[in-house]
């Protein structure tokens, strides 16, 4: 019971203080960290980027020399604030509408539900991936801060139709217990119904749904990734003039995998490095919403 | 709701969904921009469905130099869904296979199984179709063994991106199977059989099998959805010119309202099967 509560403590206090590691990198060592300088094997041959991961390297270098580690822990922030926020905006979102369709007269109710069931099926990727148009045709001038606002607001909203339903079902079957009966006697309103007797109940089901949203847009990152569509935007980032290399801009972790995903045969550990990154974050979200579960 | 009056709402639903673009930009000849459009966005809905019924006779559209007309598409969706429907059935028998194999384990080992799964769900399919692709490449390079051809430029290829679209659906259906099959462990009617001296075996193969048949496959509809967003990622990777690469970057709200459809359509019949299927298996038993 007591080692329960600390690893809920522990595991958000450990990803904030990765947070505030990868912006305290970026402020004040980012310019200090060199390209990685030429290593030469045993024969004194020397090798060329990338690195595979050595005493030096841990995670090994990418193709322009680069430390993965690092770029890594540069990334963090940009990922894990992204989908934290994506996750949280979905839910609130998602709570408001789905408590406002709770109280809707029925016919309109069926209708809603019978509208949005194309929406809920079809996998959040393939409604991004319909979009994936107009990602492309966003202009970076600007530093690409319209594109990721853009890119905030689809990925927020491909989530949404299937939270609406999911919370309206919640609360319709908490709206079944005999105390809500009681209270709307005494002459509570919906908003007291719904603010002190729904949510409360609802906490912990609210938390388990926010930690999945957060998962599951992880996932739609990589898979955004593969496709070439990264936060940000993508830069110039090719070593050589002959090959076309896309980057992620901002360098988060679905960036990284995605871009280098077809070097899966030369360098394995340059799409390798992020991956573990992102099955790590995903085994901490899923052990925290088993021991919220049990 | 009458049934052609739900299908109305569908048809509308979907075509909203393709019309999406329109919501957030408006292009046209003066440049590009990006906003909320809702009126262009409801006229567009409109133009969808009226394209919708006479699809057929769209006028020809190109893509990447490639001109996609209506047989064009249908040869591609073929292609792609037999993929599917074929990995679908491999993930679906291999997970058969192993419940049988799990019906035989101790305590222990049936836990450290589950824990393999709990982990092995925490791999993003685009990662463990990397990792299978480096594990090929791996036995070929130490054994010189060629098991698949691996990019798909010229003849079309089957095994690899089967095996690739498979992976992820066996490992979350096996998950789903085995917590029901540790809940249908715990019935009475299983105790029953083994005290009246039926084997291990035949209690799984006649008796428990055909009444988890029917959890099991509820959770087929969720696993179609889910395995249509891996076959974009497999059919990009292994450069299949496949009927979901051709929606990619695509500005054709009614192409993509019938892409929506011909999604739909195996995914009604799967469910029509198993509902006859539930029928006979558990309702006329009675």
């Amino acid at each position: 019971m007591r080692v329960k509560s600390y690893i809920l403590i522990l595991i958000p206090v450990s990803l904030l203080l990765l947070v505030a590691a990868s912006f305290i990198y970026e402020w004040g060592f980012d310019e200090n960290t060199e390209v990685a300088s030429y290593q030469t094997n045993d024969t004194g041959e020397i090798l060329t980027h990338p690195y595979p991961p050595s005493f030096d390297h841990p995670l090994g270098t990418d193709r322009k020399g680069q430390d993965l580690l690092l770029r890594i822990l540069n990334g963090a922030k940009y990922t894990i604030l992204f989908v934290l926020s994506v996750g949280l905006v979905r839910i609130l979102v998602g709570m408001l509408l789905g408590a406002l369709l709770t109280f809707m007269p029925k016919r309109i109710k069926d209708f809603v539900q019978l509208f949005l069931t194309p929406y809920v099926n079809v996998p959040a990727f393939i409604l991004v991936y319909f979009l994936a148009y107009i990602f492309f045709a966003v202009p970076t001038d600007d530093g690409g801060l319209q594109l990721i606002f853009i890119q905030f607001v689809i990925l927020t909203f491909v989530g949404v139709p299937s939270l609406v339903l999911l919370f309206s079902n919640e609360f319709q079957d908490g709206l079944k217990h005999e105390y809500i009966q009681a209270s709307y006697q005494l002459g509570a309103s919906k908003k007291h119904i719904v603010i002190r007797h729904l949510l409360p109940v609802l906490r912990n089901r609210f938390t388990i749904v926010f930690l999945q949203q957060i998962i599951a847009s992880l996932i739609l990152l990589i898979h955004l990734g593969v496709f070439r569509i990264y936060i940000g935007g993508q830069a110039e980032g090719s070593v050589s003039i002959d090959e076309e290399i896309l980057l992620s801009k901002s360098g988060e972790w679905a960036g990284m995998i995605g871009q280098s995903v077809f070097d899966i045969v030369t360098a394995p550990w340059i799409v390798l490095a992020p991956g573990m990154a992102f099955v790590l974050l995903i085994v901490m979200l899923n052990t925290m919403i088993r021991l919220i579960r049990v | 709701m009458s049934f052609i009056l739900k299908t109305i709402v569908i048809l509308i639903s979907i075509c909203s969904i393709a019309s999406l673009p329109y919501l957030v930009g408006s292009f046209n000849a003066a440049g590009d921009s990006f906003g909320v459009y809702p009126i262009e966005y409801i006229k567009e809905i409109g133009t969808t469905l009226i394209g919708l019924f006479n699809f057929y006779i769209l006028e020809e559209t190109t893509f990447d130099g490639v001109q996609i007309n209506f047989d064009y598409l249908l040869e591609a969706y073929q292609y792609s869904m037999s993929l599917l429907m074929i990995a679908l059935f491999i993930s679906f028998t291999a997970v058969l296979v192993m419940l049988y194999g799990y019906h035989f384990l101790s305590g222990r080992m049936k836990k450290a199984v589950n824990w393999l799964l709990v982990l092995l769900d925490c791999i993003p399919d685009v990662l463990l179709i990397v990792l299978f692709q480096l594990g090929v490449i791996y036995l070929y390079q130490t054994t010189g063994f060629k098991l698949f051809q691996l990019y798909g430029i010229g003849d079309p290829v089957y095994l690899l991106p089967i095996i690739c679209l498979s992976l992820t659906p066996t490992i979350l259906l096996l998950k789903m199977s085995l917590t029901i099959k540790d809940e249908e462990s715990e019935k009475l009617y299983v105790d029953f059989a083994y005290a009246k001296g039926v084997t291990r075996s035949n209690v799984f193969l006649v008796h428990m099998l055909r009444n988890m048949m029917l959890s099991i496959t509820n959770h087929f509809s969720l696993i179609y959805w889910m395995m249509l967003s891996s076959l974009i990622i497999i059919e990009y990777l292994f450069v299949i010119q496949g009927f979901t690469l051709i929606l990619y970057k695509v500005n054709e709200s009614t192409l993509l309202a019938v892409a929506i459809l011909l999604f739909l359509i195996p995914y009604l019949i799967m469910n029509w099967l198993f509902n006859k299927l539930h029928r006979r298996l558990v309702i006329d038993e009675g």
